[in-house]
């Protein structure tokens, strides 16, 4: 049975009113329900105001976007963002409450939850990630990859279908980001739909499969990370660095008969292995 | 209400007006400012904010300015209605009077922070004998204008984000429904404070008193062109002002 379309952008364009320059040029795109997928690009490609249309905080200028069906020009953000948690990028842009509860809590009082399902539903949420013991601490004094789990936790603990994370690595230490990876893998087998913006080449092509790349507010290529990744034109175009192994298997084409995009560890070990018991 | 902050902001550009010195400008707001209170007259005012769009064409920044009036019309309505209100509604020139005189003060001091840098207006702080530090309070006050209101807007979409309904509610749950977001701005503003010193402290602000500027300002002759204008301008703007019997 086919899978149901989380997101379906049809020729969006969009640009801000007080300019004349389009910030999104014709953007088609379909996510499928259950998906990981990764949106990169280099600073100014459009894809925080593309994720921005998801939940309907931007307005297409002409085309659609749809979230389950839904056009985003005819629902308000609340409505829509019950459906698409969006995490941005600077978590000093939206910590405001006096303790890491309250902080927590915040979207569930807007929703009209009643307080005391709302507090149990955040203390779970807290414990899965690890934030349980700062529960009465401001979220002022966390440090910066705790701040960062904060903002993912008041998100989700309203349970979205579709979850959006702006540049989650950005500044975060590799335990840091194994963990980010780690509670992406988690809330996507419970069946929701993930999407990440980032520029973080090393950690989509360890973690993510499914990878978008824009570029001038274009989307110029799509498709298996691997294959993506290693384009050496689609890298140029979107001003991005090749994985390291991406670029290691580049060289070894190029000087010694080595085939192929290695950009799991494992696979390119075994390439190498192979490659050297045929020598 | 943004907007109408954008007509008060630098606007990079190239043109006679902007190549002028900087207190030839000021000297121009100042008197064309003073200019509006002379006379109640709708006629004589809509004559000095003829004169004054003319100047902004010239500069290149009537589209900016353009904005700024989108921006300010609710001030420019309100300020019309109350003195409807209160001056009766026989007085509807009169209240319109208030209103335009209130548009030519703007549009006056519009011309001169479109078109000359914040730089450029502290140095003639400094010239004036205020003491560095306060002019830099100034012209950083002003440079982070559009910091500020870029960073209000990604505040106000995160909370949107967590289903924050800003214009739901009676008057007081509104009022309520900002603490989100002033909040994360005053202490981020507040964080940046302490790093921006930080930064400046390690490289060298505050080391001596003397200090010396880049550009020195010099009065050129088109300076004095332009000021031997203001001032007959100005002379014949009062004269009409105070002897002709304007319409209206």
């Amino acid at each position: 049975m086919p899978r149901r379309l989380a997101i379906e952008v049809k020729n969006l364009w969009f640009k801000y009113p007080e300019s004349e320059e389009w910030v999104l040029k014709d953007i088609n795109l379909e996510i499928e329900e259950g998906e990981i997928v990764a949106i990169m690009g280099e600073n100014g490609a459009g894809k925080t105001t593309l994720i921005k249309h998801f939940n309907g905080l931007l307005k297409p200028v002409k085309g659609y976007v749809k979230v389950f069906g839904l056009d985003t020009r005819e629902h308000t953000v609340a409505e829509l963002a019950r459906r698409v948690g969006l995490v941005f990028q600077n978590p000093d842009h939206q910590i405001f409450a006096s303790t890491v509860l309250e902080e927590t809590m915040f979207a569930l009082k807007n929703f009209g939850w009643d307080l005391k399902k709302a507090e149990e539903r955040a203390v779970k949420i807290l414990k899965e990630l690890g934030l349980y013991k700062y529960i009465h601490t401001s979220p002022f004094m966390l440090s910066g990859g705790e701040k960062k789990r904060l903002t993912i936790a008041s998100v989700l603990v309203y349970d979205p279908d579709i979850l959006v994370l702006d540049e989650p690595t950005v500044g975060q230490d590799y335990g840091q980001k194994r963990r980010f990876a780690e509670i992406i893998y988690r809330i996507n087998r419970e069946g929701k739909t993930v999407i990440v913006v980032t520029h973080d080449v090393e950690f989509v092509a360890d973690y993510i499969d499914h990878v978008i790349v824009m570029a001038k507010g274009k989307i110029v290529a799509e498709g298996n990370s691997t294959e993506v990744l290693c384009n050496d034109e689609v890298m140029k175009e979107a001003r991005l660095l090749m994985p390291q192994l991406g670029l290691a298997a580049l060289m070894l084409r190029k000087h010694v008969e080595f085939r192929g995009n290695f950009l799991r560890l494992p696979i390119f070990i075994k390439e190498v292995r192979r490659w050297l018991n045929d020598a | 209400m943004l907007r109408m902050l954008r007509g008060f902001e630098y606007l990079r550009g190239d043109s006679p007006i902007h190549r002028l010195d900087p207190r030839v400008k000021i000297v121009y707001s100042m008197t064309f400012a003073a200019l509006c209170f002379i006379s109640l007259k709708n006629t004589f005012l809509i004559t000095l904010l003829i004169l004054n769009i003319l100047v902004l064409i010239i500069a290149k920044v009537i589209k900016r300015w353009l904005m700024m009036l989108r921006g300010s019309l609710i001030f420019l309505v309100m300020i019309f209605t109350l003195n409807l209100l209160f001056q009766g509604l026989a007085n509807v020139w009169l209240a319109l009077a208030y209103t335009l005189r209130f548009l030519v003060f703007m549009t006056a001091f519009s011309m001169l922070f479109l078109t000359t840098t914040p730089e450029d207006l502290s140095l003639v702080m400094v010239k004036l004998g205020i003491p560095y530090e306060y002019t830099l309070a100034f012209t950083m006050a002003i440079r982070f204008v559009p910091t500020l209101s870029r960073e209000l807007q990604i505040i106000i979409d995160a909370q949107r984000s967590r289903g924050l309904e800003l214009e739901k509610g009676n008057f007081f749950e509104r009022i309520r429904k900002y603490m989100p977001i002033l909040i994360p701005l005053i202490v981020h503003e507040i964080r940046r404070s302490y790093l921006l010193a930080e930064a400046m402290e390690s490289r060298g602000f505050g080391y001596t008193r003397n200090r010396t500027y880049y550009y020195e300002m010099r009065i050129r002759k088109n300076d004095v062109l332009a000021l031997l204008g203001i001032i007959s301008l100005t002379v014949v703007m009062a004269f009409l002002g105070k002897k002709v019997m304007w319409p209206f």
